[in-house]
């Protein structure tokens, strides 16, 4: 009895902050069911009320029912998820048709006017523009990805053997390189920047520690059969990596491109420290 | 950011337009009927739903069997092709049958009775449907406006960290000829990727690319992010016409209204808006934003007007559900099922409750390919 009650308070918690994070700080749903309230009372259409009504307030209650919650959390879809039931609200179709609605019941032009401008500005206010967010930003190039990566990527590339590298970025490579390239392979990926993935990944951690110490990149490397490491050319390191037969092949855009000797020699416009000595 | 060559723009203009515009002209041209003006609009929002499903339908098989990109390719390129052929040639035909006994014929009459009746044909004699200059001028903003974002979305990105996943897919498809056989994160080869095998549109991306001959990651930002924020708005266009009736006028305020809807809709990451705007190439925003303002305007005009052209295109939207995002299975599932019981609740209407509840076949069939494949894998 005790545990059935846990499991609906658990339940209960999931739906009002899956609510919650859907809303974020807007008054999004409020709108929503204002306008659902509104139509509730001045749409006749049976059909229009069943879709936009009926169907979509259905959907609503099973969301909120913690028994039918608990069964899709825990059968059909996980708790991060679980907040794509909402989309099946028309929230966007619905508030817009309420005002349409409004200003079609509006007796005079300049009501009809007036009653338009307030829904526009109901909506504005009570949410967020999205180009305000400060995340677009003009491509650089046909693919949409930081230029830097394209470069560090086609610098890794720049050999004459057909080879999939295995190389190890920063954090701010990480999501970019594997959507420019297959032919570079990686030790770890997106998971390990993800907090609640909890996927950890020891040389991941050497790249992003605040001084770099080349022993421990290279003795982790190897671990994981890297053959590429890229890090911040700014950052300080203690000791040569050329110590460890890693070699620096290029700098890129503020980053340092180091290699394995064997990699490094078929570099093209690369070659090794001591051949240049003997020239 | 540069102009891609002239061959590369007239690929493109033959894949997000001409393609899917002859692969819908056949369900075009048996809308008209009841649906009067728009055939074009029909005809293209139609069309992307054909090539979705033929597409899920075709590549499922390739994906779940392992087989390579590159065989599938060929199947999919033959079979696209025809199916927009016979799309073409089967929606001329009708034309010229309805006009062979259009001058005293009865069909003429009906046909004529049935447009007349549509939902976005509102009559001179009816002021509400009386189209004015101001209309016009809707419409005038609503166009520009879906061309300037289109624009926009072309010359500008949004970095979306999932992005890290679905295009890297896409690019893995492309160098190594599998599907979803490797991790998509670090390129190591692992079984199938059960959770996404069924939603092919990181695959979609990929042929996109081939046959435009671009980058995997320009065919998903550049080139379908602008194309499927129109259709977006395309299918807002139809629900809209079938809400408002005789009442078009009221069609591009309310389209207008729903754009300023969207673009301040960005108040959370959970957000279908939010969704259409950041990641509008990827499977989830396709499902929230296109699958579903189809999904409810079909079910409208089913609810309206019991018409076998609407089951139809309602399995076809189902089958394209899920090719878009694995959770379609239950969710347009939930959503027709509620549409049909409520079917039987208001008035036992059996023949829609039937009608509705067969569109749900598709995504039990392929919900039961998931639990398969969970078990095999």
């Amino acid at each position: 009895m005790i545990e059935r009650g846990s499991l609906m308070k658990e339940t209960i918690g999931v739906i009002i902050d899956t609510l919650r994070g859907y809303r974020g700080e807007s008054l999004y749903l409020t709108w929503y069911l204002l306008a659902v309230f509104y139509l509730f009372f001045a749409e006749k259409d049976k059909h229009k009320r069943l879709l936009l009504l009926y169907v979509p307030l259905t959907v609503l209650l099973l969301f909120v029912f913690p028994p039918a919650a608990h069964f899709v959390i825990h059968t059909v879809m996980d708790n991060e998820i679980f907040y794509r039931q909402l989309w099946l609200l028309p929230c966007a179709a619905t508030v817009c048709y309420a005002v349409c609605h409004a200003v079609m019941n509006a007796k005079y032009g300049v009501w009809k006017v007036l009653v338009c401008a307030a829904g526009i500005l109901v909506i504005m206010a009570g949410g967020s523009n999205v180009f305000q967010n400060g995340n677009y930003t003009p491509a650089q190039n046909p693919q949409h990805l930081p230029q830097a990566a394209i470069n560090v990527c086609d610098e890794i590339l720049n050999d004459d053997v057909e080879y999939m590298v295995v190389a190890a970025f920063p954090l701010s490579l990480i999501e970019y390189t594997r959507q420019y390239t297959a032919e570079i392979v990686s030790p770890y990926g997106r998971p390990v920047i993800i907090d609640k993935w909890h996927a950890h990944h020891a040389l991941y951690d050497a790249i992003e520690a605040p001084v770099l110490n080349a022993e421990e990149l290279v003795t982790l490397a190897r671990a994981d059969r890297t053959e590429c490491i890229v890090v911040h050319s700014i950052k300080q390191m203690e000791g040569n990596m050329e110590d460890y037969s890693f070699y620096h092949v290029a700098t890129v855009d503020g980053y340092d491109i180091y290699m394995e000797k064997w990699l490094a020699e078929r570099h093209n416009g690369f070659s090794l420290p001591e051949d240049q000595e003997t020239e | 950011m540069g102009v891609l060559p002239f061959e590369t723009v007239l690929r493109i203009v033959g894949v997000i337009v001409i393609l899917p515009l002859m692969c819908g002209t056949f369900f075009a041209t048996c809308l008209r009927r009841y649906e009067g003006r728009g055939f074009f609009l029909n005809a293209w929002l139609f069309g992307w739903i054909v090539v979705f499903a033929l597409f899920e339908l075709i590549c499922t098989p390739y994906v779940v069997t392992l087989q390579r990109f590159s065989s599938f390719c060929r199947v999919f390129d033959v079979s696209v092709i025809a199916a927009a052929l016979i799309s073409v040639a089967a929606g001329i035909f009708i034309l010229a049958k309805r006009k062979k006994t259009a001058p005293d014929g009865e069909e003429r009459s009906e046909s004529d009775a049935n447009r007349r009746k549509a939902p976005g044909n509102g009559t001179s004699t009816d002021p509400a449907g009386k189209m004015t200059w101001q209309v016009w001028l809707l419409w005038g903003l609503v166009i520009v406006s879906v061309i300037a974002q289109m624009v926009f979305f072309y010359f500008n990105n949004h970095m979306n960290g999932d992005d890290s996943y679905y295009i890297a897919q896409s690019v893995i498809t492309d160098l190594m000829d599998t599907m979803y056989q490797r991790d998509a994160y670090t390129g190591s080869p692992m079984g199938l990727d059960v959770r996404h095998a069924l939603s092919v549109l990181p695959v979609f991306v990929t042929w996109v690319g081939r046959v435009c001959g671009i980058h995997a990651a320009t065919a998903a930002h550049a080139i379908l992010g602008p194309a499927l924020l129109a259709v977006c708005y395309g299918g807002y266009a139809l629900l809209g016409k079938a809400l408002f009736g005789k009442k078009r006028t009221m069609v591009p305020l309310f389209v207008l209204l729903v754009q300023i809807w969207y673009l301040w809709g960005n108040v959370s990451i959970y957000t279908p808006e939010t969704f259409l705007y950041t990641r509008t190439w990827q499977g989830k925003a396709v499902f929230a934003n296109i699958i579903l303002p189809l999904a409810f305007y079909l079910l409208h005009r089913l609810f309206t007007e019991w018409k076998s052209i609407y089951i139809v295109l309602l399995l076809l939207l189902s089958v394209a559900g899920i090719f878009t995002t694995t959770a379609s299975v239950y969710l347009l599932s939930m959503l027709y099922g509620i549409a049909a019981l409520y079917c039987l609740i208001m008035g036992r209407q059996w023949k829609k409750f039937i009608s509705v509840a067969v569109c749900v076949v598709p995504a039990f069939l392929y919900g039961l390919i998931y639990v398969w494949l969970l078990r095999t894998w």
